[in-house]
Formats: C-alpha cells, sequence, structure tokens
C-alpha cells in the first residue's frame, strides 16, 4: 500500500517529537526548572528531525502515547515532547509532511527542516527550540545533577 | 572525596591520589592542571556530578542506530583539565552530553544565560547567549577563556 500523500502544514500545526530515555539526550535547564532534550534529543539527519503531527494521529484515533510506542523501536526507554510550528518558525526552521510507512503511524510523520546555518547560529536556534518542547507523555526519570 | 573505578584509569593521577587534589584527575596528556582543595568542604561540588558522567561517557555501550556515537577517549581525557581552566569551587554544575563528533559537552541554562562548552580530541570550542539578546559570542576556548570565567562568574552569583 503506497504511503498516504504529502498534506500541507501550517503554522498552528503541533509536533510530537519521540525522545530515547537515556541521559545523554537530556540537559537539565535550570532557568526552566525542568530537563529539555539535548543535542541528542534534537537530532538533525538529512531528512530532517523526525516527528509525528498530533492532528493527523487523532484523525486516525491515535495519540501522544502511540508515538512512544509505535513511532521507534524500545518503546518502553522512550519519553514524548510536544512543541508548536511557531516555535519552528520563530528559529527559522521549517517543516513538511513526510509520510512513510517505516512505523504503523508514520502515515501522520513530519519532518522539521533546517537551513544550512553558521554553528553558532544552529546551536541557539536547536537551543530555543528544545526549551520550547514541552514534556507530553512519560517522565524524565532522572535527578537534577546536584549542584546545578 | 574518594574516587574508584576501572574507568577512572584514563585518568592517571600526576601525584599520588589524594581525597582533596584534582591534580589526582589529570589527563595523562597535555599540560598538569592542579587545584587544590584546602578543606574537604571546599571540594567542587559539581565535580561529582561530572566526574560519574564522564566515567559513564566512558563505560557505555552506544549504538549507532541510536544516533550518538561513542565520545572520543581524547575528548573525556581532555574534558576536565579544560573545565577546571574557568570553573570555580561554587559554579553550578553542568549538563554532561555528548555531541555527534565525538566531543564532550558540558552545557548550562541559568540565570537567562545559554552556555555550551565543546570538548573535542583537538579543540575546545564555548557558545554563550544571553535569553535576552544583550550577549552573544563564540570562539575557542582559548580565544574565550575570560569571558567562559566572567559568565561562570555571572550564573554563579544568581544560584
Amino acid at each position: 500500500m503506497p504511503a498516504d500523500a504529502p498534506l500541507t502544514l501550517s503554522r498552528d500545526e503541533r509536533f510530537f517529537r519521540r525522545v530515547l530515555h537515556r541521559i545523554d539526550y537530556f540537559e537539565w535547564h535550570d532557568d526552566l526548572g525542568r530537563w529539555v532534550p539535548s543535542l541528542a534529543g534534537v537530532r538533525f539527519d538529512p531528512d530532517g528531525m523526525s516527528t509525528f503531527v498530533p492532528r493527523l494521529l487523532q484523525q486516525r484515533g491515535h495519540g501522544r502515547a502511540d508515538v512512544c510506542t509505535l513511532g521507534g523501536t524500545n518503546p518502553k526507554t522512550a519519553v514524548v515532547y510536544e512543541f508548536d510550528g511557531k516555535a519552528v518558525a520563530e528559529v527559522g526552521f521549517g517543516a513538511e509532511h513526510s509520510p512513510n510507512q517505516d512505523t504503523p503511524i508514520g502515515y501522520a510523520h513530519a519532518s522539521v527542516l533546517k537551513p544550512s546555518l553558521a554553528r553558532e547560529d544552529e546551536r541557539r536556534a536547536r537551543t530555543t527550540l528544545a526549551s520550547r518542547m514541552v514534556l507530553v507523555h512519560g517522565n524524565v526519570d532522572l535527578p537534577k545533577p546536584a549542584g546545578a | 572525596m574518594t574516587v574508584t573505578g576501572s574507568a577512572l584509569d584514563a585518568f592517571r593521577p600526576a601525584t599520588s591520589p589524594s581525597a582533596s587534589d584534582l591534580a589526582a584527575f589529570t589527563p595523562r596528556r597535555g599540560p598538569t592542571v592542579k587545584v587544590l582543595v584546602r578543606h574537604a568542604d571546599e571540594t567542587p561540588h559539581w565535580l561529582p556530578y561530572v566526574m560519574g558522567r564522564l566515567r559513564q561517557l566512558l563505560q557505555l555501550t552506544y549504538d549507532q542506530d541510536e544516533g550518538v556515537p561513542p565520545p572520543h577517549p581524547e575528548s573525556i581525557q581532555r574534558a576536565l583539565s579544560e573545565l577546571i581552566r574557568f570553573m570555580r569551587v561554587d559554579t553550578p554544575t553542568p549538563s554532561v552530553v555528548p555531541t555527534f563528533d565525538g566531543g564532550v559537552q558540558f552545557v548550562w541554562h541559568k540565570g537567562g544565560w545559554d552556555v555550551e562548552v565543546e570538548v573535542g580530541p583537538k579543540e575546545t570550542l564555548l557558545w554563550a547567549q544571553r535569553r535576552d539578546g544583550i550577549a552573544s559570542w563564540h570562539g575557542s576556548l582559548d580565544e574565550r577563556l575570560d569571558d567562559a570565567r566572567s559568565v561562570m562568574a555571572e550564573i554563579t552569583v544568581l544560584a
């Protein structure tokens, strides 16, 4: 069965990002008082950063928990963060619906795309985007670094 | 402070290990860094966490499919001596994460600052920004050492 045709995403779109529950994937944000995804947690590969669109998931009866269990391997060791299209646009990134058949919820897959940036500009964008991500499924079961 | 474990063999003591001498964790190569802690209560409160994370980074088995390559041993060896160049005893503890090119990154998000110090096998890069847009700079730690000390002092005061 062919993958769904790509749909247009708006600035009001929301995104779920699946993050492995390993300490390497988080960094402590003291001003927010919580863990946010680290460099590894907001990794961009050549096709962009992999996410799922809640609106499209909902249309087929799926939700944030399914991103954790169906959105990749190792369902017991992941959490799910949410962020919005405005945050993506604010840092100068884009997003496109990129349906695939890699997972049972691949129909809702979207890629956050970043332009070619100087290293410091990329750090700034990534840091800002990570701070806008809010945990919506699972718990980051890590103690705050002592003395942070 | 007593640190044991085979992973710490990579941090060969420059002198006999002592509960109060950070020189015990100086890497094999590079300049010797000696930070003497005169009293036990002056042990940097960030040191146990940082040492623990560096030990984990040495010991962890990394699955390439998960996206993060194993840190380069030379990066881990350099990490602590680079950190000591600008950290104070009371500096807030950083997060410690691997980078995609085999480095070790120390990260702070505190007092309105975002600060990243990336230690690679050969060089150390510093990036910092105030989130209110007042300040932003980057460069090698060698070039920005005074800036690094300054921002660490600022977030320490705010802690």
